[in-house]
């Protein structure tokens, strides 16, 4: 489903590497974590991985699809079949909870009636049914988080991809929210999720990917018994 | 009920999802937005406001042949019979076309529509005024030394006191109106660039201030068209709102001009009446408006959707 195959990444012509010859693949329904210190390279790789940003070296496939053989507009039309939690885009304050969860589907162009009945199922989903017309202002983070959850798995994607989801949460709060992703997996979606958060590593026991420096220094996926 | 279902399933097409929240950001920036609004009705209004007074005054227009015609004055002691008399001599000229006589009666008449001369007449207990004989040249060219021979030849017979030349003034202002206009032009393109640059600046920074939905958008897989679409609505929506402020002032301004403009007519013994601007002038400072807010937007989002987009892109 995920694939790198010696995927290297520069930022700018004199800067170093923040990837460097970067291979693994997640099979499809698969579920992992993908770890290393801040700085490592975990939220540039699923940058790539989302076809936001361009490898400088090798090649990313996506359910077989090579990213680099796709147009732009092409690129950007996949990820409406990738669920995608990432810090940096988080809810939009000028609107309310349903708003934020719908706005993929309005891209999407479905129907409000089709809208709604989603929207509803999915905030049901995680919880927060009775925040829809709230604003994301009044929730706590750990709410926030998961109305971000419920945007990026309201287009029913194949694929999952969470940058440090649990980042500034409470443990009782991460482990909710794994329970989530893990719910998603099982009804087959593959999940991504970068965390440096060992003792939920450790409690989960997903496969791990760990990155150091830019260099993939541990892969439980290239080992078949930890293939789902 | 319907009709909410219906605003609210238009609100969730991707076009009316576009215009909602640019509404939404215009109306949340109020300040912002007015004072923008303002500039651009502003510029679009001075270009509109010169040209209405161009055109005003070339409908001045007198004509050629009052333009081109000299005043003869007669002495107090000739009457109306020699006055025609005269009139039919110089008309046999060949560098006269024709003359009208202009007896002191009508010339009274004339005068006391605009002034009250009744004390004078009590006064005086006669009528002050001459008799005029309106003499229309046969050639058009400004040669001034030919009028002024022609002048000088008609002012030295008996029943003429002096001869006026009085309506070369309205050649010139012809001329400089000519002038004018081409300034106006000039200087409206110039509002026009302002006011374009003034909505491209204001885009760019609502998109700024946007930026965060940009993102969100293009990583749910929101197409440049549909990130790009607010950002056009929202010059559309400066450019229409403010091509009517523009005109709302033109409206205002004639308004004000229009009484001032009357009275001065009035003294010059002219009806002549400040006209505003017509249906076809008003839809196209509004079409002008429209456009120069939808092309400042498109610049302005040309010129920056791939750095939102794509932050890591462009470094
Ligand atoms: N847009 C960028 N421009 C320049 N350098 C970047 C950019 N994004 C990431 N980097 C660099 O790449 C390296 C990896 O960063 P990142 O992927 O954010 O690590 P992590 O998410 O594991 O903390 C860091 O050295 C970081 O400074
Ligand atoms: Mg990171």
């Amino acid at each position: 489903m995920i694939e790198f195959q010696r995927v290297g990444k520069r930022f700018g012509k004199s800067g170093g590497a923040a990837l460097e010859d970067v291979s693994f693949h997640v099979p499809q329904g698969g579920i992992g974590f993908l770890t290393g210190h801040s700085g490592a390279g975990k939220s540039t790789l699923l940058r790539l991985a989302a076809g936001l940003d361009m490898p400088s070296a090798g090649r990313i496939l996506i359910a077989g699809t090579a990213l680099d053989s796709l147009r732009e507009a092409r690129r950007t039309a996949l990820r409406r079949h990738m669920g995608i939690v990432f810090q940096e885009h988080h809810l939009l304050l000028d609107r309310n909870v349903f708003d934020n969860v719908a706005l993929p589907l309005v891209m999407a162009g479905y129907s409000f009636t089709d809208i709604q009945r989603r929207v509803r199922a999915a905030l049901d989903k995680v919880g927060l049914l009775k925040y829809e017309t709230a604003s994301p202002r009044e929730l706590s983070g750990g709410e926030q988080q998961r109305v971000g959850i419920a945007r990026a798995v309201i287009n029913r994607p194949s694929l999952l991809l969470a940058d440090e989801p649990t980042g500034n949460l409470d443990p009782e709060m991460s482990m909710e929210i794994m329970n989530l992703f893990r719910q998603f997996n099982q009804a087959g979606v593959t999940v991504l999720i970068a965390t440096h958060d060992l003792a939920l590593l450790r409690e989960l026991g997903f496969p791990v990917l760990s990155l150091r420096g830019g260099r993939l220094v541990h892969n439980d996926f290239q080992n078949p018994r930890m293939e789902h | 009920m319907a009709a909410l279902s219906l605003k609210q399933r238009f609100a969730y097409t991707p076009r009316g999802h576009a215009l909602r929240h640019s509404l939404a950001y215009l109306s949340r920036a109020r300040v912002a937005t007015l004072l923008t609004l303002l500039v651009i009705g502003i510029s679009l209004a001075l270009p509109a406001i010169f040209s209405v007074l161009v055109t005003n005054l070339r409908s001045l227009d007198v004509g050629n042949e009052d333009a081109n015609s000299l005043t003869l004055y007669l002495h107090m002691r000739v009457d109306d019979l020699g006055g025609v008399e005269l009139a039919s001599r110089i008309q046999q000229r060949d560098d006269i076309r024709m003359t009208r006589y202009v007896s002191r009666d009508e010339a009274l008449e004339t005068f006391s529509r605009h002034f009250s001369l009744a004390d004078a007449v009590d006064t005086l207990g006669e009528n002050p005024l001459p008799g005029a004989i309106i003499a229309v040249m046969a050639t058009e060219d400004d040669d001034e030394a030919r009028i002024a021979a022609l002048s000088q030849e008609l002012s030295a017979l008996p029943e003429v006191e002096f001869v006026k030349y009085d309506l070369r003034w309205l050649k010139r202002l012809h001329a400089l109106l000519e002038l004018v206009s081409r300034a106006v032009w000039l200087i409206g393109g110039l509002l026009v660039m302002t006011a374009l640059l003034v909505i491209g600046n204001t885009i760019r920074l609502e998109m700024l201030r946007r930026s965060d939905e940009i993102a969100v958008s293009h990583l749910v897989g929101a197409s440049r068209r549909q990130i790009r679409r607010p950002f056009l609505y929202s010059g559309l929506i400066y450019g229409f709102a403010g091509g009517l402020l523009a005109l709302c002032l033109v409206w205002l301004s004639v308004g004000l001009l229009r009484g001032p403009t009357a009275e001065l007519a009035g003294l010059y013994g002219s009806g002549f009446e400040l006209s505003g601007l017509n249906g076809a002038q008003s839809g196209l400072i509004l079409a002008i408006s429209t456009l120069v807010g939808l092309t400042g937007a498109w610049f302005a989002v040309r010129w920056q959707i791939t750095r939102l987009c794509n932050p890591g892109e462009s470094s």
